[in-house]
């Protein structure tokens, strides 16, 4: 479906976008307390799945649902006469966002998509650490 | 050649030809000139239920395929409506298609000699199978469903002897023929199901099939995802795609702990605070065993590690080397037990601030 270096050229921009806002908001010495690390551990998870679901955009119902909690609405709990219940798909439906009103086709679907962009995003960000921590070794 | 008014018009003309030319001359594909009148019967025939978009330069092979594609799935469309007459003509229609593509196969085009032996011997063998049933069909021709679908089923199977190639485009222009004519009892675009049609009106059933392969169908392009995907069962397969969003989702947190840019950021997630703040010499053994226990799972984050207390790591060599050559007196641990695990050639050097090497008094960070 989606060509994979084009999503992941769309997801490391945008995530690189997101950390540098981060870093403007954050505090730039090492903050010194755990809460205060935990706050930014959270902050860039959340700016990660923040970027995965707008560059995704409003096209698959899982980005529509992230984007929905990040701004803060309620959650569109509409159940076309739901059939999770059969063939075990009770804790998927609890893991990919969004997936209580779905039926199970699109929600067998929706998580296909949703395992591509993970894998894209974690691939990158992994990339980006990599890149930075050698470039720090250079005496 | 009298034009097809009705169809029991058609079928005695079609009749008639049977016989005169009896099945064998369609064997010998060197004799073109006994085709001429055939030809041109069958031209007519052909072209009355046009209903493919043929562009000018598609190939005659590429054609007769297409027709006989569409043939098929208006053979079957008409079986389904119950037009009985209408469906033995489409039969008549697929047998002398597929006649005239085997016997044009081999003189018109040489160079896809594979190609058109294929069709050929299939071609053949499918006429031979048919004429017994189109014989049968003629004397018994009473118009009851049931027993046209007893020789589409048996027309079936030859025909799908005769060529993959005309399976799926088939299967795709059933697709675009039943979604167009809105197709009675079955709106099933599979050419595999082998339920009789005539029968399986039952529209629940079909919608559950329905719903039941497109779910089959997602579960294995979902199959090629997931790594470890040898699993047969339906059940494991779905617990294993659970944890494998779950793992993914899990990277995904752990990265972002160790992604920020401060490397004391990292610590937290190993360390208790009394190892962060900096201390005389037991810190030493204490940073090492951070570093390795980072090391193992990302080399990233024991860098950052002792980038955030002002160390770095370097090859035993290059430490003996600079120390040989400034000449100060330089506290160099080789911790060759604690960095067994990775490599015997490394070393903990301390620095203060990694671009001061040269000569001034490097001391213990």
């Amino acid at each position: 479906m989606k060509n994979p270096n084009t999503l992941k050229k769309k997801l490391a921009s945008r995530f690189l976008k997101a950390m540098k806002k981060l870093k403007y908001k954050m505090s730039p010495s090492p903050p010194a307390s755990i809460a205060e690390k935990k706050r930014r551990h959270r902050a860039v998870r959340a700016a990660a799945y923040a970027s995965m679901a707008s560059a995704v955009g409003p096209r698959r119902a899982w980005s529509r649902a992230l984007l929905r909690k990040m701004k803060g609405r309620k959650r569109a709990r509409r159940n076309p006469g739901n059939m999770n219940t059969r063939f075990g798909l009770n804790h998927l439906c609890d893991i990919v966002p969004g997936g209580e009103a779905m039926d199970s086709c699109s929600l067998l679907n929706e998580t296909a998509h949703y395992i591509k962009c993970l894998v894209a995003q974690v691939q990158i960000m992994r990339e980006i650490l990599h890149s930075s921590s050698s470039s720090s070794t250079i005496l | 050649m009298q034009p097809i008014s009705g169809e029991f018009g058609a079928i005695n003309t079609l009749n008639g030809l049977l016989n005169q030319h009896p099945i064998s001359s369609l064997h010998n594909h060197g004799q073109l000139p006994q085709f001429d009148p055939v030809d041109d019967f069958l031209e007519q025939m052909l072209s009355s239920p046009a209903v493919y978009p043929c562009a000018d330069d598609h190939s005659q092979q590429q054609m007769e395929e297409h027709s006989t594609s569409v043939l098929a799935s208006k053979l079957r469309q008409h079986q389904i409506n119950s037009g009985a007459a209408k469906a033995l003509m489409f039969q008549r229609q697929l047998l002398l298609s597929t006649g005239l593509a085997a016997g044009n196969g081999a003189p018109r085009s040489p160079t896809l000699s594979d190609h058109n032996d294929g069709i050929d011997g299939n071609g053949f063998k499918s006429i031979q199978e048919n004429d017994a049933s189109i014989k049968a069909l003629f004397n018994g021709f009473t118009g009851s469903l049931g027993q046209i679908s007893n020789q589409s089923e048996h027309f079936h199977q030859p025909q799908n002897f005769g060529g993959a190639g005309i399976a799926t485009p088939a299967a795709m222009n059933e697709a675009t023929v039943s979604g167009s004519s809105g197709g009675g009892a079955s709106g099933q675009p599979r050419q595999r199901v082998r339920a009789r049609r005539g029968q399986a009106t039952d529209p629940h059933s079909i919608a559950e099939r329905l719903r039941r392969e497109r779910i089959a169908e997602r579960m294995k392009s979902l199959q090629e995802l997931v790594p470890n995907a040898n699993k047969t069962d339906k059940a494991s397969m779905l617990d294993e795609i659970i944890d494998y969003v779950k793992f993914l989702q899990l990277q995904v947190k752990v990265l972002s702990m160790s992604r920020l840019g401060g490397a004391s950021a990292v610590a937290p997630l190993v360390t208790d605070m009394s190892s962060e703040t900096s201390k005389e010499g037991t810190s030493m053994s204490l940073t090492e065993q951070e570093v390795t226990k980072l090391m193992e799972e990302d080399m990233g984050s024991a860098m950052q590690y002792l980038q955030g207390k002002g160390l770095c790591l370097m090859p035993i060599s290059l430490a003996t080397a600079i120390s040989t050559a400034t000449g100060n007196s330089l506290k160099i641990n080789t911790n060759s037990d604690a960095q067994a695990p990775t490599s015997p050639t490394l070393s903990v050097l301390t620095v203060q601030s990694c671009g001061n090497i040269k000569g001034d008094a490097i001391d213990q960070g």
